[in-house]
């Protein structure tokens, strides 16, 4: 579903993102930089890294969310795991 | 929902969001050399000492070693490697001389800044031409103790500051890239400022201004040395 996404909406979610969180995915996902590097460059621990870009990942999707089901790929239940990578996810974070 | 298949699916979520965003690499947005530069950059991986296996005196000398070396390390990048502007921290440059808070010299022209610039801090980064209507306000500031040299402008009654220092000086921040005309420009947006960076024959730009990033890149275009 993602993969739906074009270019430039993938970038304008991302720009929505904390500046740590943007960095830290352009860094692990666009450039494909290891953990150990994004962490020398950001300045913080690789387990921040880890976390930053798990988190990240969640925001961006929760972000794509109201684009989606405006498009109706998804729809409001959102609680079948194999329905879409876009599932809505608990407050958990 | 049991957790290990909500952390098992969480997994395939976040391959997912990982693997699209690895293919913007492949559009405009071209940062494939950005890779090359950051790792060129770095120092070599540090070795892994054995520490546990030290008897206690060897192992606090082998710990102030290495805090020692790791303070040498910081000291020596911060002094001389290449500086990452961050957004925010331009952002606030920007605002800092559009606001008046810090110091700046009126100008009327690039060549008057250039001149301003040289007599307060000689080296001082040259700036390139641009349409001297343009043109209002000059200083120096410095990022990570690299100097930069800025010009208030302004376009079209909206002001733009324009950074600039030596490509060497600065690493360019690892966000989408946009080309136009054969020119890279790496944009960014931080509230309602648009920012737009760039290397030219050697020397970093940024323009920071309250605008469309497409208007930002059309001054950019302007920009000659």
């Amino acid at each position: 579903m993602i993969e739906a996404f074009s270019d430039q909406e993938i970038i304008d979610a991302l720009n929505a993102l904390p500046e740590e969180i943007r960095w830290t995915l352009l860094l692990v996902d666009v450039e494909r930089v290891g953990v150990e590097e994004a962490a020398e460059i950001l300045e913080v621990p690789g387990g921040t890294i880890k976390s930053r870009a798990h988190r990240g990942r969640g925001m961006l999707r929760r972000a794509l969310l109201p684009l989606a089901r405006e498009r109706r790929w998804v729809t409001n239940d959102v609680r079948s795991p194999q329905g879409t990578h876009l599932r809505q996810e608990e407050s958990h974070e | 929902m049991s957790n290990d298949y909500r952390d098992e699916h969480d997994d395939t979520l976040d391959r997912a969001v990982s693997a699209r965003l690895a293919k913007l690499r492949a559009m405009p947005v071209d940062t494939t050399d950005l890779d090359r530069a950051i790792r060129s950059k770095l120092p070599p991986p540090r070795r892994q000492w054995p520490i546990l296996a030290l008897r206690p005196m060897r192992a606090v000398a082998a710990s102030l070693l290495l805090v020692s070396t790791i303070a040498a390390v910081i000291m020596l990048s911060t002094s001389s490697g290449p500086a990452l502007a961050e957004p925010t921290q331009m952002a606030q440059v920007h605002q800092d001389i559009v606001s008046g808070r810090i110091p700046v010299m009126q100008v009327a022209s690039i060549a008057e800044a250039n001149r301003m610039l040289n007599s307060e801090s000689p080296g001082a980064p040259t700036l390139p031409q641009m349409p001297d209507s343009h043109v209002m306000a000059c200083c120096m500031k410095s990022v990570h103790n690299k100097k930069m040299a800025c010009v208030l402008l302004k376009d079209e009654g909206v002001p733009i500051t324009l950074a600039v220092a030596r490509a060497a000086d600065m690493k360019l921040a690892p966000v989408p890239v946009v080309n136009r005309n054969g020119v890279a420009y790496r944009v960014q947006k931080v509230g309602d400022l648009s920012m737009v960076m760039t290397e030219q024959n050697g020397k970093w730009l940024c323009l920071i201004g309250q605008m469309s990033t497409d208007r930002l890149i059309e001054v950019a275009a302007q920009v000659r040395f």
